[in-house]
């Protein structure tokens, strides 16, 4: 028997000309949500021009910052793993946020092996041939249009993504430094050859992607979506969060680990 | 002295930075695109290296110790974090 669905809020909330922001929101919304006092969320969002880095990374490491610096490009960092992306307003986030009645947290490759079915199951829906890689990323052609990064904390789950709809793939592969022995990894020499957008492989736009995400994850997740906003205790503990944390040099350009 | 390596795992580069006095580790600094649950363990890592002979066996059993903590990293083991960490070379 199909079990009734869950309600997830659904948010399409951004403040896209401040990234650092819009991470600290991102981690407010998940303490909300292990505290039981928010929903289960899906939430949509888009930075103008930044560079969000995996939680173990250095700055200095990943990015060209004279290109950084020339273009006005934003440094964040994200509480959550991974590599280094670029995102302007031609590249679309999400995030599936939500106490772990999937049982899907206590294997961490179950949940990214989960999740990213949603994003596959989209994209096909949208006459692609994707295809998901080792771990949290989606390719179609052989070229990457989605990275994923998840975290799991006193049995919740944060799983999100940043989708490649029509963004300025030459400056992103301008600014990111990627070593010569991941290329060599991904049989690419360049990382212009390892990535590409949805609306050249397929023509679709921004719209088309954000109904097929919510399609396919509402079917993924057996959940039902609810416009929603932000609660006050996730307002007060984004601007908290961004004042100690998101807003300083010490966590976005150095190697900090802060608890979440 | 200062060590440095870069090491590819399944799913994820290791970024090892070492200071070495004589033959004992006196700073850490491990960072890369990897994924760690919980996410800010890795300093623990960092922390119980320091004072550690910078060889192997002695790095294994730190690294063995740390993961004995409840550590989780898919695609990135045990062994990927020795031999990063091995693997680094003076500058």
């Amino acid at each position: 028997m199909r079990r009734l669905s869950d309600k997830f809020r659904f948010l399409e909330i951004e403040s896209s000309d401040n990234a650092r922001m819009s991470l600290a929101t991102e981690e407010a919304i998940f303490h909300e949500v292990i505290s039981g006092r928010s929903m289960p969320t899906f939430r949509f969002y888009r930075h103008k021009n930044a560079i969000i880095l995996g939680c173990f990374q250095l700055a200095e490491q990943e990015v060209d910052m004279d290109v950084a610096n020339k273009n006005k490009i934003q440094i964040v960092k994200r509480f959550t793993g991974g590599g280094a992306v670029y995102h302007d307003l031609g590249n679309l986030n999400f995030s599936v946020i939500t106490k772990d009645n999937y049982g899907i947290g206590t294997n961490v490759k179950t949940l990214f092996g989960t999740m990213i079915n949603g994003a596959v199951n989209a994209f096909a829906s949208l006459g692609m041939n994707p295809q998901s890689g080792k771990l949290n990323d989606v390719t179609v052609n052989g070229k990457k249009i989605l990275g994923a990064a998840a975290s799991i904390r006193q049995k919740a789950v944060l799983f999100h993504a940043a989708t490649l709809v029509n963004t300025n793939l030459p400056l992103l592969a301008s600014v990111l430094k990627v070593p010569g022995i991941k290329l060599k990894d991904k049989g690419v020499a360049t990382i212009l050859e390892r990535v590409t957008n949805i609306k050249a492989e397929s023509g679709k736009n921004e719209q088309d992607v954000r109904e097929a995400l919510k399609k396919s994850y509402s079917d993924l997740l057996n959940m039902e979506l609810v416009p929603g906003e932000l609660t006050k205790e996730e307002k007060d503990l984004a601007q908290r969060l961004y004042n100690a944390k998101y807003s300083t040099e010490e966590w976005n350009m150095g190697r900090e680990l802060l608890p979440v | 002295m200062r060590y440095n390596g870069i090491y590819k795992a399944e799913k994820g580069l290791i970024k090892v930075a070492l200071e070495v006095e004589g033959t004992t580790i006196s700073n850490a600094m491990l960072t890369g695109d990897f994924f760690l649950f919980p996410e800010e363990y890795l300093t623990k890592l960092e922390g119980l290296l320091l004072g550690r002979k910078f060889e192997h066996n002695d790095v294994r059993s730190v690294v063995e110790q740390f993961y004995q903590s409840g550590i989780t990293s898919p695609a990135v083991t045990v062994d990927d974090f020795i031999s990063a960490i091995m693997g680094a070379k003076i500058e």
